[in-house]
Formats: C-alpha cells, sequence, structure tokens
C-alpha cells in the first residue's frame, strides 16, 4: 500500500463526532475545552529579568544580532575562530565561558550577550526601563505584582542567530526565539509558540544556516547568559516527526549528514528560585566538510576552536591497487600569510592545556612551535606548553583523521599568548604584630 | 456547556426563521474558530477569509434542513472542507508549510482511506480516540482535525510546545500500532 501523504486521512477525520470536535476546541476560539491542564505549574515563570530585558531592548537585540551576525561571517571568512564551553562544562554552570575569548573581537561576545553595548548584566529596572547599575539586581517584589493589566509580550520574536553549547560542542547556527511570553491578569505568564513563524523564515536562512553550521564554532552571537543554562536539547528530523537526539546529546559532529530540526530550551534564573524560559527552534543542515573540522582546545574553562587547514588527503585506490595521498591546495601553510587571520589563544602560565580532537577518528601527530617571528623552536608535548616562557608563539598542531574511508592530515595553525602567572597579595587585616601573609589566588583562606 | 447548548439553540432557531441575524451570530460566536481552521489549512488570511464566508454561505443552506447538536463542529466541519478544496485547488501555489507538516504526520499513522474500507477505518480511529485520556484525545483532535499548530495547542492547554509534541508523536505512534493491529497497513 502506498504512503498516503496524510490529505485524504485529514478529510476523513472531518467524520469525527461533534462531542469530540467541541470538546478540543480551544477556548478563545469559542470551544469549552476539557482536559485541560492547569497553568498553576506555569505560574511561577514570572517574566524576569531576562523576559524584560527582552522585551525592552528587543530592537536593539536584533540590532547586536545583526552586527553579529556580520561579525560572524566575517570571523568565518576569515578562518578563525570562537569561544566555547570546557569540554565536558556541565551545562547547568555557566554556560559560557568569560567573556570575549582570545581572538575574538571585542564586542563580539559579551556585548552581544548584554544585548545594549555598556549594560552590565542585561537587568532592566522595572520603573523606568532604563538599564540598572553594574550588579544591581531587579527587583524581585516588582515582578510578582499580580493584577497587572496589560497582556504585553515580554520576549519579542527575536530574529538572529544564537550560540548553543552541547557537552564539549559549540556551534552558532542562526536561531529564533520561539516562544512568546506574555503577562497574565494574575500576574502569570503564558507562552505561546512561535514555531511556525519560524519555521517559515528558517526556510528561507537554509544557506546561511549550513553554511554557519559547516563552520560550526564560530563566534559567539547571543550566548546564553551566566544564570542561565540549557533545559533541553532535542533533535528532531527535519519533518519533526522523528525524536533525533534527546537531552544533552553532542549534535554538530555525531549527527548524520541531513537537516534536522533542534528545538533549545534555556532557563534563565532568578535569585528566588523561579526562572524564565525561552525556547529556539532551528534548522541544522550537517554536512561533510572534513576540511572545516574544528579542533577546540582548552585552557582551564575557556575553550577555542581552531579553523584547520588539510594537508593531504590519502585514500586506497582500488583501480591502482595502492594508497594514494594528495597534497591540498595551500596545504604548506604559509605563517606569515596566516599570521594576520591565525586565532589568539592566551594561556596563564601553569593553567592546563589540552588539545581536544572533535572525535576518536583524529589524532594528534604534533605540536610545532614557532616564535612570533616564524623561527622553529621544535616539537613540543602539550603538557609542556602551560609551562614554556611568557611570550607570543605560533603553534602548529597537526592531526591525523582516519576513518575507515580516507585518512587526512590536517594542520592547525594559531598564535598563543603565554602570561606569567598571577599572584594576587592580600594583608591580613588587623594583625598588626602578626607578618604580613600572602594569599595566593585560589587558596581558600589565609595561610596560619 | 449549557450556555453553549442555549446559544447554539438561539442561532439555529435563527436559521430555522431565515433571519440573517443568524449570520451575525454565528460570526460573533464562532467567526474566529472558522477562521482559525481555515488559517491553519490555507496560511493564507485572504483565503481563509473567504473560506469563512463561504462557510457562512453554506451554513445558510444546509441550516434548515439540517439542525446540527454541536453548531461549532457542524461549521468547522464546513469550513474544514472549503478549506481543503481550496488547499487542493492551489497546489501549484505556495503552500502552508505547517499545514503540510501536519499531514505528513497524519499520513504516517493513518492509512489512505481511499485503499481501504474507509468507513471501517474511520470507527476504528474514532474507537482508539475514545480510548485515549482526555488530554490526549483533545490534542489529537486539536491537531489533526482543527489543524491546530503545536504551540496554540500548548498555549491552550497550559503545556510547553516540547510536550505537546511529544504527546502527539506518542498518540501517532499508538495509533499506527492500534490500526496495524487491525490488519491496516501503514
Amino acid at each position: 500500500m502506498m504512503k498516503t501523504n496524510g490529505l485524504s486521512a485529514f478529510e476523513l477525520l472531518s467524520e469525527l463526532d461533534d462531542g469530540m470536535i467541541a470538546a478540543a476546541t480551544l477556548p478563545e476560539e469559542g470551544g469549552i475545552i476539557t482536559g485541560k491542564r492547569t497553568r498553576k505549574d506555569r505560574s511561577d515563570r514570572e517574566p524576569g529579568a531576562f523576559a524584560r530585558f527582552m522585551d525592552s531592548n528587543w530592537a536593539a537585540a536584533i540590532i547586536s544580532m545583526t552586527v553579529a551576525l556580520a561579525v560572524l561571517m566575517g570571523i568565518i571568512a576569515a578562518g578563525r575562530m570562537a569561544p566555547k564551553n570546557a569540554p565536558g562544562e556541565e551545562m547547568n554552570g555557566p554556560a559560557n565561558g568569560p567573556a570575549n575569548g582570545p581572538g575574538i573581537p571585542a564586542g563580539t561576545h559579551q556585548d552581544v550577550l548584554e544585548g545594549v553595548p555598556g549594560q552590565s548584566d542585561g537587568f532592566i529596572d522595572n520603573e523606568n526601563n532604563e538599564p540598572m547599575a553594574p550588579g544591581e539586581m531587579p527587583d524581585q517584589e516588582q515582578d510578582d505584582v499580580p493584577g497587572e493589566a496589560e497582556r504585553q509580550p515580554v520576549n519579542s520574536l527575536v530574529t538572529g542567530p544564537v550560540t548553543v553549547t552541547v557537552g564539549s560542542q559549540t556551534f552558532a547556527p542562526l536561531g529564533m526565539v520561539t516562544s512568546w511570553v506574555e503577562r497574565t491578569d494574575d500576574g502569570g505568564t503564558i507562552t505561546t509558540d512561535k514555531g511556525t513563524l519560524a519555521l517559515d523564515r528558517l526556510e528561507e536562512v537554509r544557506n546561511e544556516l549550513t553554511q554557519v553550521v559547516s563552520h560550526s564554532g564560530g563566534a559567539m552571537l547571543i550566548t546564553i547568559p551566566e544564570d542561565a543554562f540549557i533545559t533541553n536539547i532535542i533533535v528532531y528530523d527535519e519533518a519533526m516527526e522523528h525524536i533525533v537526539r534527546d537531552k544533552r546529546a553532542a549534535i554538530t559532529p555525531e549527527l548524520p549528514v541531513g537537516e534536522y530540526l533542534v528545538e533549545v530550551g534555556i532557563r534563565r534564573m532568578r535569585t528566588d528560585g523561579t526562572g524564565e524560559d525561552v525556547e529556539y527552534l532551528f534548522l541544522l543542515t550537517v554536512e561533510e566538510n572534513m576540511a572545516e573540522e574544528i579542533l577546540y582546545i582548552t585552557a582551564g574553562k575557556e575553550s577555542f576552536a581552531v579553523t584547520g587547514y588539510p594537508l593531504y588527503k590519502s585514500y586506497y585506490d582500488s583501480e591502482l591497487g595502492e594508497q594514494v595521498n594528495v597534497d591540498m591546495p595551500g596545504a604548506t601553510g604559509n605563517l606569515e600569510a596566516l599570521h594576520d587571520v591565525l586565532p589568539l589563544v592566551t594561556l596563564m602560565q601553569e593553567k592546563s592545556f589540552d588539545l581536544i580532537p572533535v572525535n576518536q577518528d583524529w589524532e594528534l601527530v604534533s605540536l610545532d612551535l614557532y616564535d612570533d617571528e616564524y623561527a622553529p623552536l621544535g616539537t613540543v608535548h602539550a603538557a609542556e606548553i602551560p609551562y614554556l616562557e611568557p611570550q607570543v608563539y605560533t603553534v602548529v598542531a597537526t592531526y591525523y583523521f582516519r576513518n575507515s574511508d580516507m585518512e587526512m592530515a590536517v594542520e592547525f595553525p594559531f598564535r598563543l599568548a603565554i602570561h606569567e602567572k598571577e599572584v594576587e597579595t592580600v594583608k591580613e587585616p588587623n594583625l598588626e604584630s602578626e607578618p604580613e601573609t600572602e594569599w595566593v589566588a585560589g587558596e581558600t583562606g589565609f595561610a596560619e | 456547556m449549557n450556555q453553549h447548548i442555549t446559544m447554539d439553540a438561539e442561532i439555529i432557531d435563527l436559521y430555522w426563521r431565515r433571519d440573517e441575524l443568524a449570520i451575525q451570530r454565528t460570526a460573533e460566536h464562532y467567526g474566529a474558530l472558522c477562521l482559525r481552521v481555515a488559517m491553519n489549512i490555507l496560511g493564507n488570511a485572504a483565503d481563509a477569509e473567504e473560506c469563512v464566508n463561504d462557510t457562512y454561505l453554506k451554513a445558510w443552506k444546509s441550516i434548515p434542513p439540517a439542525r446540527p447538536t454541536v453548531l461549532s463542529a457542524f461549521l468547522t466541519k464546513i469550513t474544514r472542507n472549503l478549506a481543503l478544496d481550496r488547499y487542493r485547488a492551489s497546489r501549484r501555489q505556495k503552500r502552508n508549510g505547517e499545514f503540510t507538516v501536519m499531514l505528513s504526520e497524519l499520513g504516517d499513522c493513518i492509512p489512505a482511506p481511499e485503499e481501504t474500507n474507509a468507513t471501517a477505518l474511520l470507527g476504528d480511529i474514532k474507537a482508539f480516540l475514545y480510548g485515549l485520556d482526555e488530554l490526549d484525545r483533545n490534542l489529537f483532535v486539536g491537531r489533526y482535525f482543527h489543524a491546530y499548530e503545536v504551540g496554540k495547542l500548548a498555549r491552550g492547554y497550559g503545556m510547553t510546545p516540547n510536550a505537546v509534541s511529544v504527546r502527539l508523536h506518542k498518540t501517532r505512534e499508538k495509533l499506527r500500532i492500534y490500526l496495524q493491529e487491525r490488519g491496516y497497513h501503514i
């Protein structure tokens, strides 16, 4: 039997019983809805700081995100890298690393995060609708004023890119806020899905998405505020029929080539324990693009992604009956020419330094060290890097990719700035007779 | 519910008396519902408006002799059929993507009625739906009769869109298995 397109089945359902149809008519359409869930469980979703921020600054956010998108495309074009979460970092902690990562132009990350440059934390004063002072928290009581008459959209539909970090993977597809949070008369909130609109729009930007995803690890765009975390990530097939991945499954490299719809829920927590939820829905196109695989470099909690340049590829030619190596264009990697686009990684002495391959098919072959004038300094082991003399280096990490189909050596050049380990000196108070005590930052207390 | 029954009876009486106020009352009480259903299918406001106007005309012509017990269901069935006719006629035009997705969902769990005994199939589907709990049944009918978007359903039922999607997905799977067990090939 041929598979129906559903149209005739839909027509068949015209003959459902009247009572059944009436019961499922939504109340605002004139129906008497039954089996309806209480909204009580959603009443704690007060439109707090994040929601108000989105409401009050949606235009600014769009502008910022547009600018960020332009920056992203520029970065991609230049082959630059982007910061990301540390691999394995828990998602319920601060969702992203520290502000601007090395190698990212100022303003790319944090300014977009804040939405309005100079706004310290994204919070908006409820009364005068002005940015609050840095560190100032919004008045929680004002969020809870019941009986507010206006039903105002708190999250306007925001178009623009979003960065999603999943486990050790970060990618920056274009995303859209698909939920519209409204404040009800009783002070609660209700959420309206805008998925259809988002899907329509996403169709229009399919090509851009493809480009961005194939350069996954691009610039941080909309980022997840530090007091927010990802509540869910669900990957559907393109028809949104089947769930392909659920929760925090790694997405980008592991997914088979294809198109997916990804739903990401982000919750921003407030001090009273309640939170605001924003959902993103976007189309994800995963392409096979070996040359653009991403290498992640982790230094402490900061992670960076470096775009690599393939040196050659190797495959077995069955007709010739032998292994064939093919040099890739630009494989020699003119470091001088690359200087302007090499990502700069800054590293504090003695911080951890791990080179993380994207998956098990990648093997680190060598780390070749050059000084900033490209004089070769020899090959080093990754573990040695945190103990290098403070200066700027150029590092070429060579990886070998191997799977059942092919082999390929890939070079990942980047610049590395090693800084001296910072030691903070603190005077112990009110102990004049005691010798001054040094307290090294990071230790838990004063020395005895 | 009683209020709706009383209101429906009054409007139907107006139709039976051939009082044009019947159209006005219908539009007041069920115009938004009909427009929503038409929009859900067509995704085009102008077409949906025309569809709704045609619904009023068809209701005017149908009552009498019809005396529907649930006017909202009666009207939405008319709207739905009219919208489907337009949908079929506009195959060469840009389609409503959300509705196409919805049809695809339905096509995966219900066989083509023309290739089986449609009456028996409908009976089995009804039996299945009555076997569901009320929420799942309403979500299913809301999605596949009214063609509501998932987000619209989520808002109406105080759920998250994701929760609605998951429940619908499970219901479709159950229906598919249920029908397969009864000899339908899907």
